[in-house]
């Protein structure tokens, strides 16, 4: 490979990742789970009674 | 026999896990060449490699590292983490809460304990305080937990508009089904649901049916024990079968009863059975098996016989004939039945039944026979007559007797309301988290029925095939985001309390009834069913139980203990109605098959088909995952030129099914097992098509129960089908490793008369082994593992729990046939013996940590390391995936991620963001390239760690429980510090039955086995 092809393939490269970075108009789609995507929320029930894990008749 | 090699003498039996490796098969021999399968590791050709220049080649790499540098900035964003703005009180960051509870995913409805981290559920064990599960339960309860976060779980109300499912809304949906209820004149409105536990949910049914007067409750299982029940009525005028103490009876025996395996209380039958197996006590109760096919119960019997299940009635009646001729005084006329016809027309062992007839004698009041729940009513009879007049009454449990809220419909009342449906006489059907288009028997044609229905109403956690036929689908709260309570025995309730709101836009059943029962859609609020389910117990519980704590005191103690101590008795038990023998005829034999369907051990009768934990966990017999099969002798086999993944018609009466055989060892001739479970049209992304749809062989009326045919063909069709096995893959069993358990020792076993002779007789060559590499002095805390063969089931509890603990993937089927499943645990099965009259052993195999682990030697960058207190650690982050360690490790333990399976399972299934929920914070969750192992549960080490540190005392042995250990329903695995003497690890650990497995390896490992003793009356195994 001679240097102008080289010059090429590289800057290529640099304008594709670039490209991939930006990701205008979401084209490649996301893999985030970040939580405000998440669409279940967890909520703590108020009325449950919790315990030890032990029984009471084994310590 | 084998000869002797190299100085081994080989007297012990010849064991083998398959029937390829039993016959040599060259196939098999050839596979096992190598330690992975084909395709699995593809050997180098160079003249496949690239033509590409190394010039080329660093330019193409140049540039790509640039791409990889400047995209790489954003790496895996997880999400944020945001602390607490306003902590709930009872959450301690990095601790766990548990919260007691009642598993609803079956009848047996047994006590829970709900592990939570951070406000969800992450992990249910049994509670110790309910009176039956003490504190254990089973892989279905284990493995529930995937159900509360399953992505196919409804999210909101659904709709069927021109045959399409539309999202609809709860105010809509409510509107027009009161307006439907309320229009349904004298229409009957079905509620169709499966047996009821909880009297509050009864109440609100009570009031639904006041409310709408034409309403009417069915409630069915596919599996019950109508007829076990029926039989008992009938011998003693009222009441249901009682439960069993199991622990107390010398001499069991089982007439095609699988009484450890099936889900009928198998819990408390296993705990209570195991308590007869006692190798630190001396205890051994005397099991004895007749069935069909190889079970759970029969892998663990001392003696057992073989014999076609529709011969059950042939065999007791001889049995009673027997015992009558040495003067038991049975009165009935059992006509010419006897033993030795039976053993003669059948080869059943004619000592073996005298032994039997001798030990019934000699332990009256001590002994017990049960039949199996799919047994027609007259061999129920002729048993309950037998215990009766041996004096085993004394056996069953009449302190704590089964109660039933609402009794099953009987199947001639569920015909009456198809008929009605076909009629046009109903107006509205409402499902109840049932699925009686894929349970029912097939000629009831519940499914065309349905069409004519008005209105037809399921109320469900996920699609199924009656949701298919519905107009509208209602999603419904999961069980851990329920209130309930159960009363399943005489002497005390059992309370359900949700541990998590609903994730989504669920509403709990009773919640519904109610709103309908108002007919008004805006009285609905979130917590309808909390205060009617108060209110209840306050005005119809509370008063009776003479409580000293006021009611607001009382409902929250009952609520931390989960189980509530009532004073309710069961009725007595008169005398044996002597009249219920007269209607004993003989069964109708044909010379045909027979054929048996009962529920599969792992998904029951398919309501679990979605759980892949539960779909991916191995046969606990034949060891095959994600499909069901029919089960058939080898000499069946043979004679239909049948060999296993052939194809075959099934057909009894009208109805015909063609599914895939599997020889089993140890079936009786002319039968077929089938497991049904399977074959479901709607099931989730996990459970749809996977197997065989073996309802479609139940028939109402042509079976001699809806369990049990005879006069079955059966046809060889052309055609395979591939059944995999997680048993084979790493066989060994050419040259040097010819015979490699009985040689070296893998499976050690002996009789209860040679250890009551000789305590040593294990060790009688034991010699010390030498070392050119120091042994290191562990001083303080050094874990252990003890594994008790005589009390492993093989039922495979402990590899659900260990999947729930350590977030191990669903691999799949594909992956599961490469050798690829990732258990931490696995149970291996070994035959010995003929391949008719197999003798089992049980084999729980987990990493050995051993304290010269060859693994550790040959990890090129440090992965895996030993740690101070005796634990071979993982580090997963260091782990390049060279796989030497797994090459190396005799034992076959470590687990590969070949890929990351979240990923590669259905198309990333179980990376659904909910999904994510589900996972164990405390344990990492791996991705591909990293080799995994059994870690003794080092997470729960470092838990107890850190208590015994706050606390300012030293970490005892006792105050870890793996969760294997926790799970097992025997306590057949106990764990501990081996440095403690004090503990009862170390009686397992210095038991004279205990040996390590491959010891001439001098490795050292840290597992104990104990060995298996059998109960027989002579020194022979």
């Amino acid at each position: 490979m001679n240097r102008k092809k080289f010059v090429a393939l590289f800057s290529t490269s640099i304008l594709g990742a670039a490209l991939l970075k930006a990701n205008p108009l979401n084209l490649f789609g996301s893999k985030k789970t970040s939580t405000s995507e998440n669409p279940v929320i967890v909520n703590i029930n108020p009325n449950a009674v919790n315990r030890e894990k032990s029984g009471k008749n084994n310590g | 026999m084998a000869e002797d090699l190299n100085g081994l003498k080989n007297t012990d039996p010849n064991y083998w896990q398959s029937f390829e490796e039993l016959y040599n098969d060259p196939e098999f021999l050839h596979s096992h060449q190598d330690e992975f399968k084909e395709g699995v590791s593809d050997r180098l050709d160079t003249s496949e490699m690239s033509s590409i220049s190394r010039r080329k080649f660093l330019a193409l790499l140049g540039a790509s590292a640039a791409l990889a540098g400047t995209a790489c900035s954003d790496y895996r964003d997880k999400g944020e983490i945001i602390p607490y703005n306003k902590k709930p009180e009872e959450i301690t960051l990095g601790k766990a809460n548990y919260y007691a509870s009642t598993c609803t995913s079956c009848p047996n409805a047994c006590g829970i304990l709900i592990k939570t981290r951070e406000g969800r559920p992450i992990k249910i064990d049994g509670n110790p305080d309910h009176p039956v599960s003490k504190g254990k339960i089973c892989a279905q309860g284990q493995a529930s937990i995937m159900s509360l976060y399953d992505p196919d779980r409804l999210k909101n109300p659904k709709k069927n508009l021109d045959r399409r499912f539309v999202d609809y809304n709860w105010k809509d949906a409510t509107d027009e089904i009161i307006f439907d209820l309320m229009n349904a004149g004298n229409k009957e409105i079905a509620i169709i649901a499966h047996k009821l536990v909880s009297p509050t949910t009864k109440k609100v049914l009570d009031d639904f049916a006041s409310k709408y007067s034409s309403a009417k409750i069915y409630s069915y299982e596919q599996f019950d024990n109508a007829v076990r029940n029926s039989a008992w009525k009938k011998c003693y005028g009222l009441g249901e079968f009682p439960a069993i103490k199991w622990n107390e009876a010398k001499v069991i025996l089982s007439l095609d009863g699988d009484f450890l395996g099936e889900s009928n209380n198998k819990i408390e039958n296993a705990r209570l059975f195991s308590d007869g197996r006692d190798v630190v006590n001396k205890k051994f109760n005397r099991l004895y098996v007749v069935e069909g096919n190889m079970t759970i119960t029969g892998m663990a019997a001392d003696y057992r016989m073989r014999l076609r299940p529709d011969l059950q009635l042939d065999f007791i009646l001889s049995l009673i004939n027997a015992l009558n001729t040495k003067g038991a005084g049975i009165p009935i006329n059992v006509g010419g039945y006897t033993l030795e016809n039976l053993s003669k027309q059948f080869s059943l062992s004619i000592e073996t039944l005298n032994t039997l007839v001798k030990d019934l004698l000699k332990n009256k009041g001590k002994s017990i026979v049960y039949a199996g729940d799919h047994l027609p009513e007259d061999v129920h009879i002729a048993v309950n007559l037998l215990n009766d007049i041996l004096g085993n009454k004394i056996i069953y449990n009449f302190d704590s007797a089964p109660v039933s809220v609402l009794p099953l419909s009987e199947s001639v009342e569920i015909k009456k309301l198809v008929t009605r449906m076909n009629a046009g006489e109903v107006a509205v059907a409402i499902h109840l988290n049932s699925n009686p288009v894929y349970h029912l028997p097939s000629d009831l044609e519940y499914a065309d029925a349905l069409s004519k229905v008005d209105t037809v109403i399921s109320l469900v956690e996920l699609e199924n095939e009656t949701s298919d036929f519905s107009n509208f689908v209602l999603p419904i709260n999961n069980q851990f985001e329920s209130w309930g309570d159960a009363k399943t025995r005489t002497g005390f309730y059992s309370l359900q309390q949700p541990v998590i709101a609903p994730l989504y836009d669920t509403r709990q059943t009773e919640a519904i009834l109610l709103n309908w029962i108002s007919g008004d859609s805006s009285v609905y609020d979130e917590s309808i069913y909390h205060k009617y389910l108060m209110s209840n117990w306050e005005q119809n519980f509370y008063p009776a139980l003479n409580s000293k704590l006021n009611f607001k005191q009382f409902w929250f103690n009952s609520l931390h203990d989960g189980v509530v101590y009532s004073k309710d008795k069961p009725e007595s038990v008169g005398a044996f109605n002597i009249a219920s023998t007269s209607g004993i005829k003989p069964t109708e034999v044909s010379n045909n098959f027979s054929l048996h369907i009962k529920e599969s051990y792992a998904v029951r009768d398919g309501r679990f088909a979605n759980n892949g934990w539960l779909q991916e966990l191995p046969h606990p017999v034949s060891k095959v995952v994600w499909d069901n099969y029919a089960a058939i002798s080898p000499k069946t086999a043979n004679e239909l030129n049948l060999k296993s993944d052939d194809l075959v018609e099934i057909s009894a009466g009208k109805d015909s099914l063609q599914i895939p055989v599997f020889i089993q060892p140890g079936a009786s001739d002319n039968s077929i097992t089938i497991e049904t479970g399977y074959g479901r049209k709607n099931g989730g992304t996990v459970g749809t098509g996977v197997g065989f749809n073996a309802n479609t062989l139940i028939n109402s009326s042509s079976g001699l129960t809806p369990w049990l045919y005879s006069n079955v063909k059966v046809e060889k069709v052309s055609g395979k089908y591939k059944l995999v096995t997680a048993q084979t893959v790493y066989a060994f069993n050419e040259g040097l490793t010819k015979d490699l358990p009985a040689k070296r020792g893998i499976i050690k076993e002996g009789t209860v008369n040679e250890y009551l002779k000789n305590s040593d007789f294990l060790h009688n060559e034991k010699h010390e082994l030498e070392s050119v590499n120091p042994f290191y002095d562990y001083t303080g805390v050094k874990w252990g593992m003890s594994v008790d063969m005589n009390r492993c089931l093989g039922c495979g509890e402990c590899v659900v729990a260990c999947n729930v603990e350590n977030n191990i993937p669903v691999v799949g089927k594909d992956q599961v046939e490469m050798g690829r499943e990732l258990h931490w645990i696995r149970i291996d099965r070994y035959y010995s013996g003929t391949p008719e009259e197999p003798n089992v052993n049980n084999q729980v195999m987990v990493c050995q940590h051993c304290d010269h682990a060859p693994c550790e030697n040959v990890c090129p960058v440090v992965a895996t390391t030993h740690s101070p207190d005796g634990l071979n650690q993982m580090v997963y982050n260091r782990c390049v995936g060279t796989r030497y360690c797994s090459n190396n490790c005799p034992y076959k333990v470590r687990r590969f991620n070949y890929f990351n399976f979240r990923d590669h399972f259905k198309g990333g299934y179980q990376e659904s963001p909910v999904f994510a929920l589900l996972m164990n914070p405390e344990v990492t969750v791996r991705s591909r390239g990293v080799m995994e192992k059994c870690t003794f549960c080092i997470q729960r080490i470092s838990d107890a760690r850190a208590d015994a540190t706050k606390d300012n005392r030293e970490l005892k042995g006792s105050d870890v429980r793996t969760a294997c250990q926790e799970a097992c329903s025997t306590n057949a695995i106990q764990f501990g510090d081996i440095n403690n003497k004090e503990e009862e690890f170390h009686t397992y650990r210095n038991h004279e039955l205990g040996y390590f497995l491959l010891e001439e390896l001098n490795i050292r490992p840290n597992v104990t086995y104990i060995a298996k003793l059998k109960n027989t009356d002579s020194e022979k195994v």
